[in-house]
């Protein structure tokens, strides 16, 4: 068991199905949950079929240090990607991501649809697949590079399991989890895992091997609270 | 869906910011030529650093 792709997936898959679960219940909150739960399950269904296609074969045919380095490049991107919104988030630049918010605004767009049941049905499959769909792109990219299929979907599934309790024992879009912070921790250790992966198939010998990975993180997380500051310093202001 | 929407969903999964996203990719193709050199232990702190200027740039134009 690899604990550094365990707890990478499960922050990762975490961040996306409590965006998942707040779309279910707010299709569920509407037209009833046994609409939704089945737009979920059929959704759920499309992306194991997913993993199961694209997962382990894809080891038989590509070599472990060519996949490492697409899966460190895509890593990275998707990595940066968050650790970016989080920086203009924290400094105001973008407003924080509002799970209520946001399942308010579903709630009522699904209120002035017409279109009832199957509505209900699409929008939970739409969004289970799409954030699933993530899942399945961090699954398979940590889950490869480290040639640790196993632990990555051992974290996702934990994450899934973390967020449904939450989800049942709250029924509410679980706005007390600290999302924002959570997007950022994830959005640092997916960028490290890129710089490192991707490094080492650029030809980059790394000095301390794995344990590097935790001085990236540390590197990293020291970068974003100085944009933070900068640009808070430079007195920009929320749009 | 069609391919080119398809192809742009896939793209906005991965990349935000094109100037963030080109700059990584060529801090990667720098450290490859550096490693190549005879640097590869030197080569993973530069690759921080650039990728942590890519950031702070790509932050700062935003």
């Amino acid at each position: 068991m690899n604990l550094y792709v365990l707890v990478a997936s499960f922050l990762a898959s975490s961040v996306e199905f409590i965006e998942a679960l707040s779309i279910v219940l707010a299709a569920g909150v509407v037209y009833g949950f046994r609409f939704a739960l089945r737009g979920a399950i059929y959704a759920v269904i499309t992306l194991g079929l997913l993993v199961a296609v694209l997962g382990e074969g894809i080891l038989r045919i590509v070599p472990l240090h060519i996949l490492q380095g697409i899966v460190g490049v895509l890593l990275l991107l998707f990595g940066l990607k968050w650790i970016r919104k989080a920086i203009l988030r924290y400094a105001g630049l973008k407003s924080l991501h509002d799970e209520d918010e946001a399942y308010q605004k579903q709630i009522s767009r699904l209120k002035s649809s017409n279109k009832g049941s199957f509505e209900a049905q699409a929008t939970a499959y739409n969004g289970v697949l799409l954030e699933g769909l993530e899942v399945v792109v961090i699954i398979l990219t940590i889950g490869s590079g480290a040639h640790a299929f196993g632990s990555a979907i051992a974290g996702a599934a934990v994450g899934l399991i973390v967020v449904l309790s939450l989800g049942v024992a709250f029924r509410a879009p679980l706005a007390r989890v600290p999302e924002n912070t959570l997007k950022f921790v994830v959005g640092v250790m997916l960028t490290s895992f890129g710089t490192y992966w991707a490094g080492q198939s650029m030809g980059i010998r790394w000095p301390l091997s794995d344990a590097t990975l935790l001085l990236l993180i540390a590197g990293y997380i020291i970068v974003s609270a100085m944009s933070v500051r900068i640009l808070k310093k430079g007195g920009v202001g929320a749009s | 869906m069609t391919f080119k929407k398809w192809v742009k969903k896939v793209y906005g999964l991965f990349v935000e910011d094109s100037l963030l996203a080109a700059l990584s990719l060529l801090a990667l193709a720098v450290v490859f030529l550096i490693s190549h050199i005879g640097l590869s232990r030197s080569a993973g702190l530069i690759l921080f650093i650039l990728i942590s200027v890519s950031i702070v740039l790509s932050v700062l134009r935003a």
